[in-house]
């Protein structure tokens, strides 16, 4: 039951991925008076995508098969790796959370190579702006984690979270809305969301992610796209299981396992909700404005460790 | 085994004297003279493995004259480690010399000479167990690498860097030169092992003092920043095969000497040292990588992230002695096992690195990224090595990077432990930092490789690039499976690193790879279980890339190729690709405060915007240290010299009676003491 | 004496809120928001009040707080909004720092006063001693914001965080000044607000300008 627990818990993050974007998309054209595509839109795009044909640019080398498939690779196990229906990761391990950053960093790494690969104007516009803005994210993000696990005093993602949600609601609230605020940001920021970058995007000029994925089509695309979700899930759930308090969840049994996934759920959709508001509620940022807003967060997840250091001590 | 070790030498010197004995076929005396080096590397190799294996140090005694004491050389497990570091890159770059040397180098018989010297007194350095040996191969060393400094002297820049590194490197030596006598005035001898006996006797403003000077000496060789600026200008002058040692090993040695400092002749440590250390690290860090990505140069990238590289090794051992300092010795050795960790594979792929950049060289004869561009069609093996070296180099799982950047980065975490909330609060800051250099550098690389080696071809040169021969890619491929092995042997190598450790803080090895602390990780055995399992989430996701190909091999997929998107416009040209500097555009606006970016454009016309002619544009940065820092300081040398010259009248007599002065004064001054 | 047990994270939480909101106060780029925040600034402050009055039962501090939440958070803000109504002036905020450098330097700040208060013995607050640190963090965000801003409005609103942290400080180490004391401090920022609101009337109007560099032409 354990491994199987572990299992099903990459397997639902990688399920429920697509779903999670739609739901975004929804509540988006909820707010314009638009019906917004279904829920079996989302896997059919998929679905479709993975049975096209492809075109490939005439300039692209082997860099270009391998990154969708590198990148998929990487997500997978980062998915892997984060505790999100209750059951014990199936890669954790004491110290996995900057294993987990830099699995994400080397999907990046070959995202942005790729990227150049075709050798297009578009293609280093968007590789240098998601390097720029991912590495400036980055400190934020660890900052983040470690304030958390100086408070949980573990270094393992799935003991973070089941000891933040065993913490009395309102006794962390000090630092964790600190923190919450920093991990959010850096969420929209790497998984490219308005105010950071615009995913429905239709002018080359202003994308980040979509112009380093231009020249893509058919299952490769289908693998991208499905990682970015992935990936954005991932950042959901992670912000789900620290910040927002629920029983305990376990998969010790179906019974369990399917409450644990409909709490979860509950979890990552009031998220989704959050996100898509932010993004009906901002235009998006000049590119330049961006480093102020992941300086903001990054001040942030400095508040909630020096709360951490001053308040704890003297309780 | 001291037989063995011995003849290490012998061959180096044979290697040296090959190219002066042999006749006119200067090919033939350049590669034996190399693979002289090579073969002397070999014996290295297997006494550094030995000392390894069987735990026991082994020494070799001149018997010497004088105050300076016996030529003592001794591998104890310590030194075992950095000669596995220079043995193993100078056996692979001596395969590499011998391809690389053979078609454009009319000097090929003296780089032979100059070579076999270099290495010799690098493994000197490493060996020598008397500080006036150990100064006297550490100039030898110097001089060797000064030498491929200005190799290329008929040019402006070649003769510049050299005496920028002639100058700083003995301002360096002069510093540590001090440290040394110092120590001499309280052992009484020059032999390490005394130093070390009489370390604690050291009075605590003499250590300090001493630590000062060994900061500033060894730190100018390591590249640490503010003391950096000859390393990037001498390491892009060198030949490529020569800048990976020069950036792989020599520039460790450094960090060797200070290891030897810090623990071994200063006894009792002082917390403030790791303050110092970790601060010139993350400088060194962030500072290094920054100015690394404004670069297109692809040597000087390189020496840029060399730089960023030893702010690491600085990062784990400031962190080390702040461990030592307060008695937790387990984490000393963790933290100090990254640091040692951090130098191996950073000699792995830095000279992987550097002898890619030499191939791409050698192909096209252009180090300006601007110019190259596609090579991966043309030079496909160099491009796979070269992108294990950036994988590697940006701390991306699974190359050995990762490992060592891991370890560095949970052991800073762990100093929040300490009682002291300014401890707390800098070191989390501290690593987080350190992730965001680490960041950088991958951004970095990506640019490397990208620009280097994918888009098409930005001039004729690059389109024309031909293949590397059987010598360089045998070499790539040897450090980059050692790249790969480092990290699937991580738990190994770690296990004798604990050891080392464990030499230099008495403590137990097994108590360096803690697991199950408060605030913890479980160190690198957790991390041998990790990668397996990785490996293993690698393999259930092969399904479908292999479905992926199948339905290719089937037809099931039809693959059209056809041109760029272009935005329904002309075709996009290949000029049209995004260049090295717009690239790292985006940081050059953000970090202003530091770039101080000059931008100039200049529009000739003929009387009229619309009758423009030429259009020239010109974007640099302020290099920020040599203008604030080292030019005033020149300056102030300057005058200083201007006033001394006032003695200086041109009578000889007057010059004669100076000496006298001198003499008379020292006598003086003797029979006073 | 002591109240709920629950009292006190709640305190902690809103402490956090105040310097949070004093960093929104540093960094944010329009004159409105920043106002907007002094507001929230002092509303926060009249929580903590009410907070330390509720926690330690001593009614009169809850005079204080009323007396914040309707003078600071009411009464000033709206002069405030007039005065940029009435000059018309650009509603950005000009610094010499960027937004990211600022937050830089104002984290240290509040580690500073972290830091150096850890160690004051000699202060034995009835609440707990970070309330201290964050009142005196308060203090040096104002003078920093005052020492970085380019236009006398925003140095203005500089003054009253400098204020408001000091306030703080009263509270939480004395239960505040007695009420008439406290009353005649309420009075004095008023009249110091509108003082100011004057002066920077009469700078616009012999410098054409709010911009403070053009004072150094002052100097002699």
């Amino acid at each position: 039951m354990n491994l199987a627990g572990s299992l099903l818990q990459g397997l639902v993050l990688l399920a429920v991925a697509p779903a999670s974007g739609w739901f975004i998309k929804k509540m988006k054209a909820a707010s314009q008076n638009r019906r917004g595509p279904s829920l079996v839109q989302a896997y059919a795009d998929l679905g479709k995508l993975f049975r096209k044909n492809m075109v490939i640019s005439d300039q692209a080398s082997w860099i270009f098969h391998a990154m969708p498939i590198v990148l998929f690779c990487s997500t997978v196990i980062a998915a892997w790796m984060i505790p999100a229906i209750g059951a014990e990761p199936l890669f954790g391990f004491l110290g996995d959370l900057v294993v987990f950053v830099y699995f994400l960093a080397l999907g990046k790494f070959f995202l942005a190579l790729a990227a150049l690969d075709t050798g297009t104007t578009f293609g280093g516009m968007g590789s240098s702006r998601e390097m720029t803005l991912g590495s400036l994210a980055e400190p934020a993000f660890l900052l983040t984690l470690f304030a958390l696990a100086y408070r949980t005093q573990t270094l393992s993602l799935s003991g973070m979270a089941s000891r933040l949600s065993a913490e009395a609601p309102l006794d962390g609230l000090y630092f964790m809305v600190p923190a919450f605020g920093a991990m959010l940001i850096v969420a929209i920021a790497e998984s490219g969301r308005i105010p950071v970058d615009n995913p429905s995007t239709h002018l080359e000029l202003t994308m980040i992610h979509e112009a380093m994925v231009l020249e893509y089509s058919g299952p490769y695309l289908a693998l991208i796209e499905w990682a970015h979700q992935i990936k954005q899930l991932i950042f959901l759930t992670l912000l789900a299981n620290f910040f927002i308090p629920s029983p305990a969840l376990s998969v010790a049994s179906p019974a369990a396992a399917l409450l644990a996934v409909l709490i979860f759920a509950a979890k990552v959709l009031s998220l989704a909700l959050l996100v898509g508001w932010i993004e009906i509620h901002c235009a998006k940022l000049r590119l330049f404005r961006v480093p102020d807003l992941l300086g903001v967060a990054y001040a942030l997840a400095i508040l909630s460790m020096l709360g951490q250091l001053m308040m704890g001590s003297w309780q | 085994m001291k037989t063995l070790f011995l003849l290490q030498f012998i061959f180096y010197i044979f290697g040296a004297l090959i190219p002066a004995l042999s006749g006119k076929n200067t090919r033939l005396a350049s590669a034996a003279s190399h693979l002289a080096a090579g073969i002397g590397s070999m014996l290295g190799l297997a006494c550094a493995l030995f000392v390894f294996a069987s735990g026991i140090p082994f020494e070799w005694v001149f018997p010497g004259e004088g105050v300076f004491g016996n030529l003592t050389l001794r591998l104890d497990r310590l030194s075992a480690v950095f000669l596995f570091i220079l043995s193993a890159l100078s056996a692979a770059v001596s395969i590499y010399a011998v391809g690389y040397l053979k078609d454009h180098h009319r000097d090929a018989r003296f780089l032979g000479f100059v070579y076999n010297s270099f290495i010799c007194s690098m493994a000197l350095v490493i060996t020598a167990a008397n500080a006036f040996y150990f100064l006297l191969s550490w100039e030898v060393m110097a001089l060797t690498s000064y030498m491929f400094v200005v190799m290329e002297h008929e040019q402006k820049e070649s003769r510049r860097a050299g005496l920028l590194y002639f100058v700083m490197t003995h301002l360096g030596t002069a510093f540590l030169m001090i440290a040394f006598l110092a120590l001499f005035l309280n052992a009484g001898s020059f032999e390490f092992r005394d130093f070390q006996a009489s370390a604690s006797a050291l009075a605590p403003a003499w250590k300090n003092a001493v630590f000062v000077c060994a900061l500033i000496g060894l730190g100018t060789k390591a590249g640490m920043i503010p003391l950096h600026i000859w390393l990037p200008e001498a390491h892009t002058q060198a030949p490529s095969h020569a800048s990976a040692l020069m950036s792989g090993v020599m520039i460790k040695t450094a960090i060797y000497a200070l290891l030897r400092f810090l623990f071994q002749f200063l006894g009792e440590i002082e917390a403030w040292w790791g303050g110092v250390i970790l601060c010139a690290g993350i400088l060194s860090a962030l500072i290094g990588i920054l100015y690394a990505l404004m670069e297109h140069d692809l040597k000087r990238l390189l020496a840029y992230s060399s730089i960023e590289n030893m702010g690491i090794v600085f990062l784990g051992i400031g962190s080390s002695l702040f461990f030592a300092a307060s008695g937790r010795t387990a984490w000393a050795g963790f933290a100090l096992i990254a640091a040692l960790f951090h130098s191996v594979n950073h000699a792995f792929f830095k000279g992987l690195l550097f002898l890619g950049a030499g191939s791409v060289f050698s192909a096209v004869h252009c180090r300006d990224m601007e110019r190259l561009g596609g090579l991966i069609h043309r030079m496909p093996a160099t491009a796979a090595f070269f992108l294990t070296g950036c994988v590697a180099i940006s701390a991306l799982p699974p190359l050995n990077g990762f490992v060592s950047e891991w370890m560095t980065l949970i052991a800073l975490f762990a100093g929040m432990q300490f009682q002291g909330l300014a401890a707390r609060f800098f070191f989390p800051i501290l690593a987080s930092l350190f992730g965001f250099a680490g960041a950088l550098a991958a951004m970095c690389f990506v640019k490397a490789f990208g620009i280097t080696f994918l888009g098409s071809p930005r001039s004729s040169e690059a389109a024309q690039a031909r293949e590397s021969d059987g010598w360089m890619k045998a070499a790539m491929a040897v450090l980059s499976a050692g790249c790969v092995l480092l990290s699937a042997g991580a738990g190994w190598t770690a296990g004798i690193l604990s050891r080392v450790a464990a030499d230099l803080l008495e403590g137990a090895p097994a108590d360096f790879l803690p697991s199950g602390q408060s605030v913890c990780v479980s160190g690198p055995a957790e991390m041998g279980r990790f990668m397996p399992a990785a490996g293993l989430g690698l393999l259930a996701v092969l399904p479908i890339s292999l479905w992926i190909w199948r339905r290719l091999r089937l037809k099931q997929l039809k693959v059209r190729t056809g041109p760029n998107w272009d935005c329904g416009f002309s075709r996009i040209t290949d000029r049209m690709q995004y260049s090295a500097t717009g690239y790292s555009k985006p940081l050059r606006r953000i970090f202003s405060f530091l770039y101080q970016p000059l931008r100039r454009v200049e529009v000739e016309d003929e009387g009229h915007v619309l009758l423009r002619t030429a259009q020239r544009f010109e974007s640099r940065i302020r290099p920020l240290f040599e203008e604030v820092l080292y030019r005033p300081l020149a300056r102030w040398i300057i005058g200083l010299s201007e006033k001394a010259r006032q003695i200086q009248t041109g009578h000889i007599q007057l010059y004669l009676s100076y000496i006298l002065l001198t003499t008379i004064i020292l006598v003086l001054v003797v029979r006073l003491l | 004496m002591t109240g709920a047990a629950w009292m006190l994270p709640a305190l902690h939480f809103v402490a956090m809120l105040l310097l949070v909101t004093s960093l929104a106060l540093i960094v944010s780029p329009q004159l409105f928001a920043c106002i907007r925040f002094y507001a929230l600034h002092s509303f926060l402050l009249a929580l903590i009040t009410t907070g330390t009055a509720l926690y330690h039962r001593v009614p009169h501090v809850l005079i204080a707080a009323v007396l914040t939440l309707v003078l600071k958070t009411i009464v000033i803000p709206q002069i405030f909004y007039r005065m940029i109504r009435r000059l018309g002036i650009r509603r950005d905020v000009e610094t010499y720092l960027n937004i990211p450098l600022s937050l830089i330097f104002s984290t240290l700040l509040v580690f500073i006063s972290f830091y150096g208060v850890g160690n004051l013995r000699a202060i034995k607050p009835p609440l707990s001693q970070e309330f201290v640190s964050i009142a005196v963090a308060t203090l040096f965000l104002g003078m920093f914001m005052m020492t970085t801003r380019k236009k006398a409005l925003t140095q203005v609103l500089g003054l009253l965080l400098i204020e408001n942290g000091l306030f703080l400080l009263g509270v939480t180490t004395t239960f505040g000044m007695p009420l008439l004391v406290e009353i005649g401090i309420f009075f004095d920022v008023l009249v110091g607000a509108i003082i100011m609101g004057v002066f920077v009337f009469k700078i616009r109007g012999a410098f054409e300008g709010l911009d403070m560099d053009q004072l150094t032409m002052l100097k002699g």
